[in-house]
């Protein structure tokens, strides 16, 4: 059980106070966005309508990949030993479609009729009536297969029974969903060829999305076992010996789907014959990205796991994750409008940075709480063996 | 999971889905409800007096255009369609000695398969049989993918308004042209640079125009197939991309580029429990295979152990036996030589 | 340190520093050459075979070169051919045969005089391949076109004292050899074409060899003489300071002074052409006679010969976007802005009452040698009727019934006797014009009011133009047609209006109307 206040510092701990600050003019900028509209907080025009906001909207959702990343190994593929991480991967997947519907709320033009596609008039045609569809299923999927955790804690033992019961039914259900929402998030570019620079435009964007998502989805595993080992490493139920052989095996796999990533953007450049953009300086900047951020990290992937340097895999993870942030980025914002001078482009609002900011760390203090209260990181004794 | 309940989910996911597919089925090809209205916009007799910007804010019950009409400077920048003006015209070439300027007006194209309508997931657009394509606000939930994906920068956004904010853009004044009338900027034109009537017809005039004077126009009438084509049709004496318009667009319509990915949901959402559940079966077998192998193992190895024991136990009774005989043999020779034998009838009795 | 003993740490750093190393690759674009390309800038490339071209093309700067090499001259690169004249081409034996022998030529050539010098001491150009082969953005090169006019023409005939065969030739088939027959001088370009073809020079390498090799001997010689080096032509500046006579003396090949336009199987009225008068209105002959000196007819027959391209003798006289064409041509005077207020908005000729203005003469068949000289006196301009306040009114007024604006006072006296005075001056009107209701035709488009039915008045514009367009017709409302009426009229003739000039708004030609009555 967690310590009362008095025994960890008090209520006033360091971390406490900046999370605090940010937390309160954060949501102080939030009011303001919802009470002058959005004009007052953002620097959106008429020729560039979907911001810094939306963009986090795409990196909120391709990061909380971890939670059908590593559901599908443990639960589908039977990779047990990965069993201790599930609890963890799937409530930061589940933090990150909850900023992903706060940045929803946030940027929607009228939040409260945020229910109308599925029940006032659904658009079916719509790349966005598809992924609010999935999403919700989604997002009520993670939340059932996160309430044992809270069964545990409150000590439900019969509900907790039959959650667990159809765990490998909410996996499946939650990987399909997954794969669809994923991949959709990127066809919401296909309906704007002129706009978007025709390096990162392809017929094949879904299937970009997809897999970069799951390559997110395995790199923010390893990001969050190591943060949760060094800030909880004694309530943490496996050794750090445990963690760094999990993050090893972790490693392996991103180095594989990094590498079918990597194997899909050269095909895709070769399909549309776009190779005479690449001696450009969008072409440079594409470069980058994709050999800095993918195929960088895939070797590096690689000859962590042959060589067993769980640290050399970490800091690969954090490039891996930088890279998918990069690439949302450049997708809805950078390479959009690309023939715009320089006068028309938008660049963000610095509230739109607040806010961005104010959601990442509700995001983190939330993820506190739970793990500092619930059977997280660990099993609970009551229950231990029966997953 | 119980099959019924799952199948429940995914009939519905599957049915919403599918529901908006019928066209993709049919093999048959639209060209648009007959009669449909558009309007021809030849820029070479635009004379940049922005009267249907005017006209355009009256109708629609905005405050008229900041610059009155004599204003020059308002044309250093190319200006788009805001929530203040849904129509612009935008000077692409300033006068050069007896060579007039060149101007072009801009605002919503009315394409025969709106884009804006396709991304819309509360269908808050509509195509109108007469042409126009029209906004219900009543719907809008404010996500303004349609802003994000027109390809023609058309629609904007009421970004200031934060209770009800609307997309706006012109609406082909359809209201009036119900009624029988032509829309405002049409009517306001001093030139006829607008001209508003049937699609059809105003195709043949754009047609006969270039004929008439084939220096004066480039040989091609912008709307008439450009992404399925547009209500809007535009005559002009520039090279399009110094216009402000897109230039060798497909005429293929742009909503079918996210339509072709969509049909894939529905077939995912049909494929993939089955195949994932089928991945998990495989998985518990192989599990459940090597769990056998490892009792299997422990079986052989239980019964090879006993039968060692069996056979050493037999051996420890045949060694216990024959040194049993060994030691009667034994005894018996002691006794032999007291030469008392006992009777067979007492060593009977020993042996029940 | 092989990359198997890297240590995590080591392989963190090295991956961060090819990072950084990428992000700055992509701003370092190389800057394009700050000068600008100048006329005299020759580019060595060869596209058709260098695809796709490893480097980009090599940029010559030949003014740089003449300038290095003043004291070893023109020879020091340039072939001096049989004639003694210095030809374009280059001194030592080319071979273009494949992509690599074009390019070690041009590499031993230029890269081995670089050299040469630089091991002398002396300044040369670069030896590496970057500064030649320069990347950015393409060139864009100043050169222009120099036209051989009439003036240039008469000022090479007074200096060669009028000795033709100084220049002209033609090729004899049968002695095969390059002769001189008086009276059969044309054009270069008659022959010399873009390319070479075999012994026959193209334009560009006949030119320079002929025209800058004379140029060069006479320079050598001390006399006066033209350009020697490329921008001396090429470059639009420097053109402007070759002297232009304003009256040229008629060149004298025993062209005929007035001649017929006809062909043999032609059957209607035949053509009378002044050809002196048209001599004084083309630059140069070969505006009219592109291809050889001939007669039209010789190439374009009527059904149309391989010999003129196909192009049928109708259409070589009546096609209206080539000034090639007798239509054509007269269609580019009539775009003036003197005459183009009423013509611009006018479709492309020709119209059918213009036919008989040309076909002026009698039928092909028994039709005299030359045309008399009746039909070329000079035509007087059809005068304007008086004005009459019914059949000719002084001012109209203009109502469309908008609310808007005030009706306008159209000044119609004022502006018709505005366009005959322009029209006066210009003798293809007087001959077009052939009488008054032709001229009025300008704005009365479309009316009765033309040769053969002349009416005392022509329709008013409302008669035909309603208050909504014809649907399916390019027939535009009142209000449209007399705003493009009087709009594009003033457009074309640079006068005060929307669009040109100082532009002035509506009221400039309406006041607006009283709040009450707009109401």
């Amino acid at each position: 059980m967690i310590a009362p206040a008095e025994n960890r510092g008090g209520l006033f701990t360091p971390f406490n106070i900046i999370t605090g600050l940010i937390l309160v003019f954060g949501g102080a900028i939030v009011v303001l966005r919802f009470a002058y509209g959005l004009g007052y907080a953002t620097n959106l025009t008429h020729t560039t309508t979907w911001g810094l906001w939306t963009g986090f909207k795409l990196v909120f959702v391709a990061l909380a990949a971890s939670g059908y990343a590593l559901t599908t190994a443990v639960y589908i593929f039977g990779m047990h030993e990965y069993h201790p991480l599930v609890r963890p991967a799937v409530l930061s997947g589940f933090m990150g479609y909850t900023l992903f519907v706060l940045i929803l709320i946030f940027d929607l033009g009228r939040a409260w009729r945020i229910y109308y596609p599925f029940l006032v008039r659904p658009g079916v045609t719509s790349a966005l009536f598809e992924i609010a569809l999935c999403v919700a299923l989604y997002y009520t999927t993670q939340f059932v297969e996160l309430t044992p955790v809270g069964f545990e804690w409150l000590g439900w033992k019969r509900w907790r029974k039959v959650v667990v019961g159809v765990t490998v039914g909410l996996t499946v259900f939650g990987l399909f969903l997954s794969m669809l929402h994923q991949s959709t998030l990127g066809a919401l570019f296909l309906s704007v060829p002129g706009k978007l620079h025709p390096l990162w435009y392809s017929p094949y964007i879904p299937l970009h999305f997809f897999i970069s998502s799951a390559v997110g989805g395995i790199s923010m595993v390893i990001l969050v076992g190591l943060i949760c080992k060094r800030v909880w490493g004694h309530k943490m139920e496996i050794s750090r010996e445990k963690l760094d052989q999990l993050t090893i095996g972790l490693g392996k796999g991103g180095a594989i789907a990094l590498a079918i990533y990597f194997a899909v953007k050269v095909v895709d450049i070769s399909l549309a014959n776009k190779w005479h953009y690449l001696a450009t300086g969008w072409g440079a900047w594409y470069l980058v990205e994709v050999l800095g951020f993918v195929l960088l990290p895939c070797l590096l992937f690689a000859y962590g796991h042959r060589e067993k340097l769980p640290r050399l895999i970490r800091f690969t993870a954090l490039l891996t994750v930088l890279g998918v942030i990069l690439n949302r980025l450049n997708v809805s914002i950078v390479a959009y409008n690309w023939k715009f001078a320089i006068e028309q482009r938008y660049f963000p609002y610095w509230m739109e940075y607040v806010v961005v900011i104010f959601l990442i760390t509700l995001g983190v203090v939330v993820f506190r709480w739970v793990a500092q209260r619930m059977p997280l990181l660990y099993d609970h004794p009551s229950y231990k063996g029966s997953h | 999971m119980s099959p019924s309940r799952r199948d429940f989910i995914k009939g519905v996911a599957a049915g919403s889905l599918a529901a908006g597919m019928a066209r993709a089925g049919a093999n048959k090809r639209f060209d648009g409800y007959p009669g449909r209205f558009g309007l021809l916009h030849d820029s070479t007799l635009c004379v940049g007096c922005r009267s249907c910007e005017f006209a355009c804010n009256e109708v629609n019950q905005l405050p008229p255009p900041a610059a009155p009409i004599a204003d020059q400077k308002i044309f250093e920048k190319v200006r788009g369609p805001t929530d203040k003006g849904y129509t612009v015209v935008n000077r692409y070439r300033k006068a050069q000695g007896n060579k007039p300027a060149v101007y072009r007006k801009h605002q919503c194209m009315h394409c025969n398969e709106p884009c804006c309508a396709s991304v819309c997931f509360v269908n808050a657009f509509t195509k109108t049989p007469e042409g126009p394509v029209l906004y219900d606000p009543n719907v809008c939930v404010g996500c303004r993918y349609c802003v994000f994906a027109c390809p023609y920068y058309a629609l904007a956004y009421e970004y200031d308004d934060p209770a009800t904010p609307r997309v706006v853009r012109c609406t082909m004044c359809y209201p009036l042209i119900k009624k029988g009338r032509n829309p405002a900027c049409a009517d306001a034109c001093p030139t006829g640079a607008i001209r508003f009537g049937k699609r059809e017809d105003l195709i043949k005039v754009a047609r006969e125009r270039i004929r008439k004077y084939p220096e004066r126009y480039i040989n091609y009438v912008f709307g008439e197939h450009d992404y399925g084509g547009t209500s809007w049709l535009t005559l002009v004496g520039l090279p399009l991309e110094q216009v402000g318009l897109p230039s060798e667009l497909p005429y293929e319509p742009l909503p079918d580029l996210t339509t072709h990915f969509l049909s894939l949901a529905p077939i995912v959402a049909a494929i993939f429990p089955g195949l994932l559940a089928g991945f998990y079966a495989f998985t518990k077998r192989r599990e459940a295979v090597s769990e056998q192998k490892h009792r299997q193992q422990l079986d052989d190895e239980k019964t090879r152990a006993l039968a060692e024991l069996e056979q050493k136990l037999i051996e420890a009774a045949r060694l216990a036996e024959r040194d049993k005989e060994r030691a009667v043999e034994r005894a018996r020779r002691i006794a032999g030589s007291q030469t008392t034998e006992l009777k067979p009838t007492e060593k009977k009795e020993d042996s029940q | 340190m092989s990359l198997v003993t890297c240590t995590t740490k080591q392989i963190t750093w090295i991956s961060l520093v090819c990072l950084l190393g990428l992000v700055a690759a992509c701003g370092s674009e190389r800057q394009p050459d700050a000068r600008a390309a100048e006329a005299d800038l020759i580019t060595i490339d060869w596209p058709a075979v260098f695809d796709p071209a490893e480097r980009p093309q090599a940029n010559f700067p030949h003014a740089r070169h003449v300038k290095q090499l003043k004291r070893q001259g023109c020879k020091e690169c340039h072939l001096i051919d049989q004639n003694g004249k210095q030809s374009p081409n280059l001194k030592r034996p080319a071979d273009f045969s494949t992509a690599r022998a074009y390019r070690d030529y041009f590499h031993d050539l230029c890269i081995g005089c670089h050299q040469k010098r630089l091991d002398e001491n002396e300044k040369a150009g670069p030896v590496d391949c970057g500064a030649c082969h320069k990347r950015g953005p393409a060139m864009v090169t100043l050169r222009s076109e120099i036209l051989f006019d009439n003036s240039l023409h008469y000022r090479h005939l007074k200096a060669l004292d009028k000795k033709c065969e100084k220049c002209h030739h033609t090729y004899d088939e049968k002695l095969k050899k390059l002769v001189y027959k008086k009276e059969t001088e044309s054009a270069c370009s008659d022959c010399h074409k873009d390319v070479d073809q075999g012994k026959n020079l193209s334009w560009k390498n006949a030119a320079h060899t002929d025209c800058v090799g004379c140029h060069i001997q006479r320079k050598d010689k001390k006399q006066k003489a033209g350009p020697v080096d490329c921008v001396g032509c090429h470059d639009e500046r420097q053109r402007a300071k070759i002297k232009k006579l304003d009256k040229v003396p008629r060149l004298e090949r025993k062209q005929p002074n007035q001649a017929w336009i006809h062909t043999k199987t032609a059957t209607s009225n035949i053509v009378p052409f002044d050809h002196a008068a048209h001599e004084t209105k083309a630059s140069f002959c070969t505006a009219c006679h592109h291809d050889s000196m001939n007669r039209c007819g010789d190439c374009h027959t009527l059904q149309g010969d391989k010999k003129g391209a196909g192009v049928t003798l109708e259409q070589a006289q009546h096609a209206p976007g080539s000034t090639m064409a007798c239509v054509g041509c007269h269609r580019q005077e009539t775009l003036k802005p003197e005459c183009g207020g009423c013509h611009a908005q006018m479709p492309a000729p020709p119209g059918r009452h213009s036919c008989a203005v040309c076909h002026a003469g009698p039928l092909a068949k028994g039709a005299p040698k030359e045309p008399p000289a009746e039909l070329f006196l000079e035509a007087k301009h059809p005068a304007l009727p008086e004005a009459d306040k019914d059949s000719f009114p002084e001012n109209i007024k203009l109502d469309t019934g908008g609310k808007k604006y005030k009706p306008t006072e159209f000044p119609h006296l004022k502006i018709a006797k505005k366009l005959y005075t322009l029209a006066g001056k210009s003798k293809l009107a007087a001959r077009f014009h052939g009488n008054t209701e032709v001229f009025c035709s300008g704005c009365h488009h479309h009316s009765p009011s033309t040769p053969g039915t002349p009416l005392k008045r022509p329709p008013a514009c409302a008669s035909c133009h309603g208050a909504k367009a014809k649907p399916g017709q390019d027939l535009p409302d009142l209000k449209s047609a007399y705003h493009r009426q009087c709009i594009g009229c003033h457009q074309v003739m640079g006068l005060e209006t929307m669009g040109v000039k100082k532009p002035f708004g509506c009221t400039g030609c309406h006041k607006e109307e009283d709040k009450e009555v707009a109401k």
